[in-house]
């Protein structure tokens, strides 16, 4: 019997039922997506983990190894069962035998050996290991693009010239090439010496791989190792442990995906408590009825219960169905991002953990409304009651419930304590100033006195019993504040990004100068150069605390883990200015002082007089904070978080960094007459770095914006669902202006007049949020200036105020068609 | 000098098709009711005397036949054509009083006069709902009131732009004997006050014996009228 009432309720409540469906489909399908998205990710880095580090044992360094780990390195090389190899990354610039052009590439030389795991692919199909030898390279195909050359042809590399043997087409630990700022060259290590380009303080990254024997476990050497670094600035990851910058990029990302997805899946909760109240509300007569003839509330909290789940499960089905759809929409969104060999399978675990949730959400979300149904009466047959507002303590526990499965998918998602409670807090206020605000709104508008009929109306409309216009109100605010504040903050960061790249500044950065070559160099750009020590170190120590660089790596935003950049002046950049401290030092504190960045302050929480210990390559450095500066313009002009006093670091190992503005048709020449000459310097061509952050960004954007379409939907199905909800009462209302002599004009005038009301309240308050959310947020997190983009605050008002009109009428129009006989016929009884 | 007819209807039919089952609710029903007379339609439940007043009164369309209100044929006219009619010309008082749930009762009562542009809609509907007992309670919201209230404030809702005919669907049948005589009273009073047709539907034969013409409905056909 049941099966069957569970079947009618379906058929007579079609229109509720399939909202209620939309909206578990919606709570599930985005983080379906992005749990299969992610875990198909992660599959292919870790399927061949060994392959994506090319060893068991990787350590690195972006200075040479401080002698302990030599011994050590040298120690395992010696013991016969333990294979060690070394390799040497860094950018310089190539150029064509001729002069005629150059390029910046990114070096890699490997001793024999490399790679321990994985291949090299050459586009030949021979051996890496065998086809490079000494004064030969291997390139890949973009450089015989770009200069015009071919298997065969010799350039020049530093100061030496080398023949280029075969092409690579891929290579283990290396799998996304799209921040790489030029094509790969391969180098034998027998001719690192000669190449002359690894100098002192040069911006290389050191690195040892290690492959052991099945019976040496990676995780004791590791550990073994560890204990022999220097933890400021060397590393030690075994294959498993290694968070490869592809991971980090990926879980930055879908941290981003999944505030939105969980956001989603709140709104389309929100729905589903929504709908199921008023489906409810409609059948209290049969209800009433049922227990009047004898049904115990059990049968009929059964009956509710069973549509629940039957709708839960294939809601869930459904959803989990789009989500695994959508997942390879997200990887065409990201293409270049993704590591190539990620095939999109079904991810089961993701697949279990979205069927749960879907099914906890659902069940959580509706079991206030299902618990309602123990406070109906037969009663209600005979006279209209409203049901106490009051929580009950079996309510009660379903609300703290539900907030702890949020809190708790929150910090499961996110993983990161901290930020999960921001969120959830931020949400938590969100909500409580939205409901603040709509209540005195409503209660305003409820006084509002006004003679004009179509305007008392649509304010009566607000009113109209069991119209549940405040969570209607609060839930769509709520949403499109966060809309707002998403296309906001994003525009925001564009605008920062772009501003940061006027026409006039630098567009070639000039690093690893030696100290001898500034002069010859300023003579032969024929340009003033300001030239800017560079001190390479690491920060290990605030007030004796040590710098945790796990810790640090977690960081969202920049971190202290990271190797600096120091240098000295003894005074202030145009564009800086001392907001701490008197000057840019004391005279009477000594030489160690330092003067510290007000970015990195905050950071850090860096405080004047704090005692920073830096390491200079091995060498510790401890100096005391006298100012704190800021930057009184944002681009692209050269800014040092730590400047000391000459006398402090004058004598430490250093290179000078410069930068220049060249026309685009003279650069292709002074960049290789630079590199003729000054081999060592490596050129950095600024306008190809912004093209491919630009290019990432606007990536970033499209995933990003293609999730928040999830969230509109969901604000879309609350605005369907209320109507659904008020539907009868609509019908009803439509019918008495029309009996009383109402045009059908009235009707859509007053219809709309009410869904405008709602629209523009929601989008005023949510855009008013927005721009509070997105200033807080561009000024305090990103520390950008902020612009509220007036005109597209506008549109986004007027886009807001159209969706709900467009919902709201599109859901009426049968009614305002509707002949006032045929609801007197149906409705004569009541 | 007999009165002009107010309603005329000529060969009025209309059915309906249920589950494949077609039902005749009116057969050939012609009547023609006379200006500010009091007339009564019976029948049995299910005979079509719902239909029948809804056709009469432009709320529905007849599948044949013709109703003419003031001369002017109604049948032809679209739902916009038929607003001003319903607004100011026909009055309707239904069994289950039909008020607007977001309006209150004073509210109710001087919307059809503000649709009207009437600027004195607040006044008259005051003036309506005091002369019926309910001056206390006209900030009252529907749900707020009882029955036999609820059928004053409709009353009053039909009868604030004056009109020309009054069609009343069984206004007394949801409620107790003595609320039901003080309505049918009060409509009387009214009508005869605004020399108002009123055409009432009703299977009350005690009420039918009050009226000036009776007519009787019975599987779709109407016996000729019976003066009392």
């Amino acid at each position: 019997m049941l099966p069957r009432l569970i079947l009618r309720e379906l058929r007579q409540n079609r229109q509720q039922t399939t909202v209620l469906f939309l909206c578990i489909v919606l709570a599930v399908v985005g983080l379906t997506a992005l749990g299969g998205f992610q875990a198909n990710v992660r599959d292919a880095m870790l399927r061949d983990a060994r392959q994506l580090h090319a060893a068991d044992i990787i350590v690195r360094s972006s200075f040479p190894f401080l002698a302990p780990m030599e011994d050590k390195l040298r120690a395992y090389a010696s013991r016969g069962d333990v294979d060690v190899t070394r390799v040497w990354e860094f950018y310089t610039v190539v150029r064509t035998m001729d002069e005629s052009a150059s390029l910046l590439s990114a070096v890699k030389i490997v001793e024999p050996g490399y790679p321990f795991y994985g291949q090299v692919q050459l586009a030949s199909g021979n051996k890496f290991q065998t086809v490079l030898a000494p004064g030969e390279i291997i390139v890949e195909q973009s450089l015989l693009d770009r200069l015009g050359l071919e298997i065969g042809s010799r350039i020049f590399l530093g100061n030496t010239a080398m023949t280029i043997r075969a092409v690579v087409v891929s290579e283990p630990d290396r799998p996304v090439t799209v921040f790489t700022l030029g094509p790969r060259i391969f180098v034998a290590a027998s001719d690192r010496g000669r190449l002359g380009l690894i100098t002192q303080g040069s911006r290389v990254r050191y690195k040892a791989l290690l492959r052991l024997p099945e019976n040496l476990s990676p995780e004791t050497v590791q550990k073994d190792l560890w204990e022999t670094a220097d933890a400021a600035q060397e590393r030690v990851d075994t294959f498993r442990s290694a968070d490869s910058r592809l991971k980090r990029f990926f879980d930055n990302l879908l941290f981003f995906l999944k505030l939105v997805g969980i956001f989603t899946l709140l709104l389309a909760g929100i729905g589903i408590h929504s709908v199921l109240s008023a489906l409810l509300r409609t059948r209290i007569k049969s209800m009433a009825i049922m227990k009047a003839l004898g049904a115990p509330t059990a049968f009929i909290l059964r009956l509710y219960l069973g549509l629940v789940l039957f709708l839960g499960a294939t809601g869930t089905i459904a959803g989990i169905a789009v989500g695994l759809m959508l997942q390879e929409t997200l990887a065409r969104l990201l293409i270049d991002l993704i590591p190539a060999e990620t095939t999109f399978r079904i991810a089961w675990d993701a697949v279990a953990e979205s069927f749960l949730i879907g099914l906890l959400a659902v069940t959580l979300f509706a079991a206030r409304p299902l618990l309602n149904l123990r406070r109906f009466k037969p009663a209600a047959l005979f006279r209209h009651e409203t049901a106490s507002g009051r929580l009950r303590p079996a309510e009660g526990l379903t609300v703290v419930l539900t907030a702890l499965f949020f809190i708790g998918l929150v910090l499961w998602h996110l993983e990161d304590l901290r930020t999960g409670g921001y969120f959830v807090g931020g949400i938590l206020v969100l909500i409580a100033i939205v409901f603040a605000i709509s209540r005195f709104f409503l209660a305003s508008l409820k006084r509002l006195p006004t003679r004009h009929l179509i305007v008392r109306q649509a304010i009566r409309g607000l009113f109209r019993p069991r119209n549940a216009t405040q969570p209607i109100l609060v839930t769509l605010t709520a949403s499109l504040t966060i809309i707002y504040a998403l296309f906001l903050i994003e525009s925001n960061l564009d605008r920062a990004f772009v501003d940061a790249y006027p026409e006039d500044i630098p567009n070639i950065f000039l690093v690893d100068i030696q100290r001898h070559q500034t002069d010859a160099l300023a003579q032969m750009v024929d340009q003033p150069l300001t030239f800017y020590p560079v001190v390479r170190a690491k920060l290990v120590a605030i007030n004796g605390q040590a710098i945790d660089p796990r810790r640090e790596r977690r960081r969202k935003s920049d971190n202290l883990a990271r190797p600096f950049n120091l240098t000295y002046r003894q005074h202030l950049l145009d564009d800086e200015k001392i907001i701490r401290g008197e000057a840019l030092f004391d005279d009477t504190a000594g030489k160690f002082q330092v003067s510290v960045l007000e970015r990195i302050a905050t950071i850090g929480n860096i405080r004047m007089g704090d005692r920073l210990r830096f390491k200079i390559q091995g060498v510790p450095l401890e100096a005391t904070v006298t100012s704190i500066r800021t930057r009184i313009r944002e681009g692209l002009q050269p800014f040092f978080y730590f400047v000391f006093p000459e006398a402090t670091l004058e004598a430490a190992p250093q290179t000078i960094f410069t930068a220049m503005r060249a026309d685009s048709d003279r650069l292709a020449a002074l960049q290789n007459q630079i590199v003729k000459t000054f081999p060592n310097i490596t050129i950095l061509d600024a306008r190809q770095t912004i093209r491919q952050v630009a290019g990432a960004l606007e990536r970033f954007s499209r995933a990003i914006r293609f999730f928040t379409l999830f969230s509109i939907a969901a604000g879309i199905l609350l605005v369907i669902s209320s109507i659904v909800a008020t539907r009868a009462a609509r019908v009803r209302e439509a019918v008495y202006y029309k009996i009383l002599g109402a045009r059908g004009r009235f009707v859509f005038y007053v219809f709309s007049l009410e869904n405008i009301l709602l629209g523009a309240a929601s989008a005023v308050a949510g855009l008013v949020l927005a721009h509070l959310i997105s200033w807080v947020v561009c000024t305090r997190y990103f520390d950008i200036p902020y612009m509220g983009y007036g005109m597209a605050s506008l549109a986004g008002l007027l886009f807001g105020i159209l969706t709900v009109l467009a919902v709201g009428l599109g859901a009426s129009r049968t009614i305002m068609r509707r002949r006032p006989a045929q609801f007197l016929r149906t409705h004569a009884a009541e | 000098m007999t009165p002009r007819p107010i309603i005329e209807a000529r060969q009025l039919t209309k059915s309906y098709t249920i589950d494949d089952r077609r039902i005749q609710v009116l057969d050939d029903v012609s009547l023609s009711i006379r200006a500010g007379e009091f007339a009564v339609i019976q029948g049995s439940s299910g005979s079509g005397k719902s239909t029948l007043l809804s056709v009469l009164s432009g709320l529905d369309r007849p599948d044949s036949g013709t109703v003419r209100i003031q001369s002017q044929d109604i049948t032809t006219l679209n739902e916009d054509d038929l607003a001003p009619l319903r607004n100011r010309t026909f009055g309707f008082v239904f069994q289950s009083f039909h008020l607007v749930p977001s309006l209150s009762a004073h509210e109710n009562v001087m919307f059809p006069a503000e649709l009207n542009h009437n600027p004195k809609a607040a006044d008259e509907a005051n003036k309506l709902l005091e002369r019926v007992g309910l001056g206390m309670r006209s900030r009252n919201m529907p749900h707020q009131l009882s029955g036999g209230e609820q059928q004053r404030v409709a009353i009053c809702r039909a009868l604030i732009n004056r009109p020309a005919i009054i069609f009343a669907d069984e206004p007394t049948g949801n409620l107790d004997s003595r609320s039901g005589q003080a309505i049918l009273e009060l409509l009387l009073e009214f009508q005869r006050e605004y020399d108002t047709t009123l055409l009432m539907v009703t299977h009350n034969p005690a009420i039918a014996q009050q009226a000036d013409s009776r007519f009787q409905l019975a599987d779709g056909l109407l016996t000729p009228p019976m003066a009392n």
